[in-house]
């Protein structure tokens, strides 16, 4: 059996734009998010391993909680295998593991257990990543900026020592919803339920937006040079 | 690792009645459609009549054909790994322009445009409930493309509806036709791409 492969030529060449589920004409190779065994000794196993997660699904649509966890774990392992050399710079591998997984929850409903697995799944993978990527080209570019530099930029009193003022400005700078999330949980001392309470969004979206907030803010600040 | 997000989700997974199928889904919308189809000759039953007429006879049937493959399209645009494919939205695209080259009518300038508009008012009426079908679907599945599902949601009904008004309305003057039947089409299709674009990522927002 072929290795069904989701490649992501353009998004990573700089050149279409678009991921396609192809095998070849991939710069840098696709991208295996299906079950490899390798060889043909093992392409039965493959088979039926495939088949296998289709039966989780079908099963997990029936509320068996125990597949659904082996399945998504199985997926999670697999999938940070395949992404690990293949995320732009900035990506991170936690966050695109955790929107997939959860992007496949509220997917769940639409899979039909009669039709193979992984052109949904891959559906839902490449969507995630493409969704990221143009979120990430709306949103303002954030600089990495040396910590004097930064003081430059801050209020006069920040050059005295203010660091105070240093921190709000690079603050400033964050995207509104990843500040709001830092000053939430961080500031304020909130726990994440009440802060997603507040945003509107779930807890896992919270702790989401809180991460790459920090991340962001860290760059801000210098600390990831 | 993910693996408290793989707790979390499993622990708050439930049993879910799996979506239907997009043969079944078009199915429910193919029978809503031959419902307003019946009803519309029912009322006027002289309306088949204008058949005979090879030019309309070909008219009514691509219209009947685009509305037919949009609806089907935009179903599938509701399953991840079955929305359609660069090759199937050309198809449908080169489908759309066929038919606005034949159903084009002839339209002369000097034509004074008539108060037609109830004819604009009834084609947006006969594509109100088959939208609502499609759109209904689309909304309960996990649509990925929500503009191409919102356009197709838009030509499917609205094409049957242009189709059926082709029957009923006994005006052929192509001012009349451009102005009441086709741009009510165009600006139907036009907000349904805007709907879609605002309903159909719902899914993606759920909380979990």
């Amino acid at each position: 059996m072929a290795a069904v492969a989701l490649s992501a030529s353009g998004v990573y060449a700089g050149g279409r734009g678009i991921l396609a589920a192809r095998t070849r004409d991939v710069p840098g190779g696709p991208i295996h998010v299906s079950d490899e065994t390798g060889g043909r000794a093992g392409t039965t196993n493959a088979d039926r391993r495939l088949g296998d997660r289709a039966a989780r699904m079908a099963r997990a649509q029936q509320g068996d909680r125990e597949a659904y966890h082996d399945l998504l774990a199985e997926l999670d392992a697999q999938l940070r295998r395949s992404l690990r050399r293949r995320l732009w710079p900035g990506e991170d591998i936690d966050d695109t593991c955790q929107e997939v997984l959860l992007t496949l929850h509220r997917a769940l409903r639409t899979y039909d257990a009669s039709r193979p697995f992984d052109p949904w799944f891959h559906a839902l993978v490449r969507h995630v990543l493409l969704s990221a990527r143009r979120r990430r080209r709306r949103r303002p570019v954030l600089e990495s900026v040396e910590p004097e530099r930064l003081a430059e930029m801050a209020p006069d009193d920040a050059r005295d020592g203010d660091l105070a003022r240093v921190v709000d400005a690079a603050l400033g700078r964050l995207p509104p919803a990843q500040r709001d999330a830092v000053r939430m949980l961080k500031v304020e001392g909130m726990t994440v339920e009440a802060a997603a309470e507040r945003a509107g969004v779930s807890p896992g979206g919270m702790r989401v937006r809180a991460h790459r907030g920090y991340r962001a803010f860290r760059a801000l600040l210098g600390f990831d040079e | 690792m993910s693996a408290p997000v793989v707790d979390r989700l499993a622990a708050a997974l439930d049993a879910r009645r799996p979506y239907w199928s997009p043969a079944r889904r078009f199915a429910i919308w193919a029978l809503a459609q031959l419902a307003i189809v019946a009803i519309a000759l029912r009322v006027r039953p002289d309306a088949i009549e204008r058949l005979v007429h090879v030019r309309i006879a070909l008219e009514v049937a691509l219209l009947a054909l685009l509305g037919a493959s949009g609806a089907a399209l935009a179903l599938r645009a509701a399953v991840p790994g079955r929305h359609p494919g660069r090759a199937l939205t050309i198809a449908a695209g080169t489908l759309a322009i066929g038919v606005a080259v034949t159903v084009l009518p002839d339209v002369t300038l000097a034509a004074v445009v008539p108060a037609g508009w109830p004819c604009a008012v009834k084609t947006l009426l006969l594509a109100a409930i088959p939208w609502l079908v499609l759109t209904v679907a689309l909304v309960r599945g996990a649509v990925l493309l929500p503009l191409v599902a919102g356009l197709l949601a838009g030509i499917a009904p609205l094409a049957m509806a242009a189709a059926l008004m082709r029957l009923l309305c006994g005006n052929d003057d192509g001012m009349h036709l451009l102005v009441w039947h086709d741009l009510p089409l165009a600006l139907g299709v036009a907000a349904s791409v805007a709907v879609g674009a605002w309903l159909f990522v719902g899914w993606a927002r759920r909380r979990v």
